[in-house]
């Protein structure tokens, strides 16, 4: 019997054989004793992100549904639908685009190199806690406006929100008290900037006008909110997982390092092969048909990203890391509507943040005991990675 | 073959442009603009393409 359950600690190891299984076997899912349906096929999930009439945000997009607020206190425009949804994005959009983001280049190059001076002279580090989970975290705050002696604290209460014990179907106790600290901390930073505006993403979003009114501190929050969970957990795992797999591959490792203009194609490969956000979660609206049944009003769905991107009817040789592939169809960013907003600053980060890697730590060896793996619903990557290189001088220092 | 840019949906993504530089380019204000409204057949293949990979869905072809 084919049981496919995204809680199970099991699963989190290693889901691409059940994913194949899915898509084979039942590519419309129904878990009846957890009360969703999933998609894995490619085509499939393509179809369902671009169908944002019958398949709604406004439940959110984790298939836990918080008892306690609505999705949208923490997760702003990710959370509603179009037109609400249109007007509420409209307003970072301009922050994010291509351009905009090109602009943050060399201040991402400085961050990085900064933290690898950190660790480089030591020959050793914990990839994860020492540089992947930084970088991003302060390009994100810059933006934001939160100063550097908080960033710390966010970070470990955006890990502890994200944390799932082995078969917790709820957000647990601490996740709660987390996400309670994560709203009281941006209430201050806006309080702060209402009464002192400075140039950040804050103060602009508590400028704007929505239809002739300005925010709400509550939707400047949720906004907020979700800048610091999806434009941080996600690009930590990411430069994880593409570590991780160029370690893996030594072929892919030797052509990457003869040739850095591949890095763009590894970034893109370990989007495909195992990308940070494995699956996202939409509520019917109306009637849908998927495989010969009727999907009901109400009824939860998963859109599987990681299977979709594994799907052999879409992508030849689908289990082979290659960074040479066009990889671009791959669908980790989502697609339609809720398009991931960060996109263009998650590529510029992971390519930097790669560079410099591959360029300072050549010569890096995972420790692979040490790995340690996160437990979380949406997001798949590591907690931890410790790895070895040989010691090298300090650059970044004046 | 008529091209047709939804500008409020587009975001700049500029994916376009990478496929069919003979189509497309960045205008601005950050969002795609059109070179050629009714391009040759030939680069019909580039334009499905594009219409494919818009991460927002922004673009379309029409046959009028």
């Amino acid at each position: 019997m084919l049981e496919f359950n995204p809680f199970a600690w099991d699963l989190h190891e290693d889901p691409y054989p059940t994913y194949r299984r899915l898509r084979d076997e039942a590519p419309l899912y129904h878990n009846d004793r957890l009360g969703f349906w999933a998609l894995s096929r490619y085509d499939d999930v393509l179809a369902g992100f671009k169908d944002s009439e019958h398949l709604s945000n406004a439940d959110g997009v984790s298939l836990e549904r918080s008892s306690h607020a609505h999705p949208s206190e923490t997760a702003s425009f990710l959370a509603m639908d179009p037109p609400r949804h249109d007007r509420m994005r409209g307003l970072v959009v301009r922050g994010f685009t291509p351009k905009r983001v090109a602009d943050l280049a060399p201040r991402v190059r400085t961050i990085a190199t900064a933290h690898i001076d950190g660790f480089v002279a030591r020959g050793r580090c914990d990839f994860i806690q020492d540089f992947a989970a930084r970088l991003p975290m302060d390009v994100i705050s810059e933006l934001l406006g939160v100063a550097v002696e908080d960033r710390d604290r966010l970070r470990h209460w955006a890990d502890t929100l994200l944390h799932r014990e082995d078969g917790v179907t709820q957000v647990p106790p601490a996740g709660l008290q987390a996400a309670a600290s994560i709203a009281t901390y941006f209430r201050d930073l806006v309080g702060a900037r209402r009464r002192q505006p400075g140039t950040d993403l804050t103060s602009a979003l508590l400028a704007a006008e929505l239809d002739g009114q300005r925010l709400s501190d509550r939707e400047v929050v949720s906004v907020l909110f979700l800048m610091i969970i999806a434009g941080n957990e996600t690009t930590t795992k990411l430069l994880g997982n593409a570590l991780y797999w160029l370690w893996r591959n030594p072929g892919a490792r030797a052509a990457v390092r003869r040739d850095p203009t591949l890095v763009p194609g590894w970034i893109e490969e370990t989007l495909r092969y195992d990308g940070s956000t494995q699956m996202l979660a939409r509520t019917v609206r109306g009637q849908l048909s998927f495989h010969g049944h009727t999907l009901r009003d109400g009824e939860r769905l998963l859109l599987l990203i990681g299977s979709a991107n594994r799907d052999e009817r879409a992508f030849e040789d689908p289990d082979v890391f290659d960074v040479r592939r066009d990889a671009s169809a791959h669908v980790a960013f989502g697609k339609g509507t809720h398009f991931c907003l960060g996109a263009s600053l998650a590529r510029l980060e992971a390519r930097i943040a790669l560079e410099e890697v591959q360029a300072r730590l050549p010569d890096f060896e995972i420790d692979a005991p040490g790995l340690a793996r996160v437990h979380s619903v949406n997001v798949r990557g590591f907690s931890s990675m410790p790895i070895e290189f040989t010691p090298r001088g300090q650059e970044g220092a004046p | 073959m008529r091209v047709v840019v939804d500008h409020d949906l587009c975001e700049g993504n500029a994916e376009c442009v990478k496929i069919a530089p003979g189509i497309f380019t960045v205008g601005d204000d950050d969002r795609a603009r059109l070179l050629v409204e009714t391009p040759p057949e030939a680069l019909r293949a580039a334009a499905e393409r594009a219409v494919q990979r818009c991460p927002r869905q922004a673009i379309a072809l029409r046959e009028d």
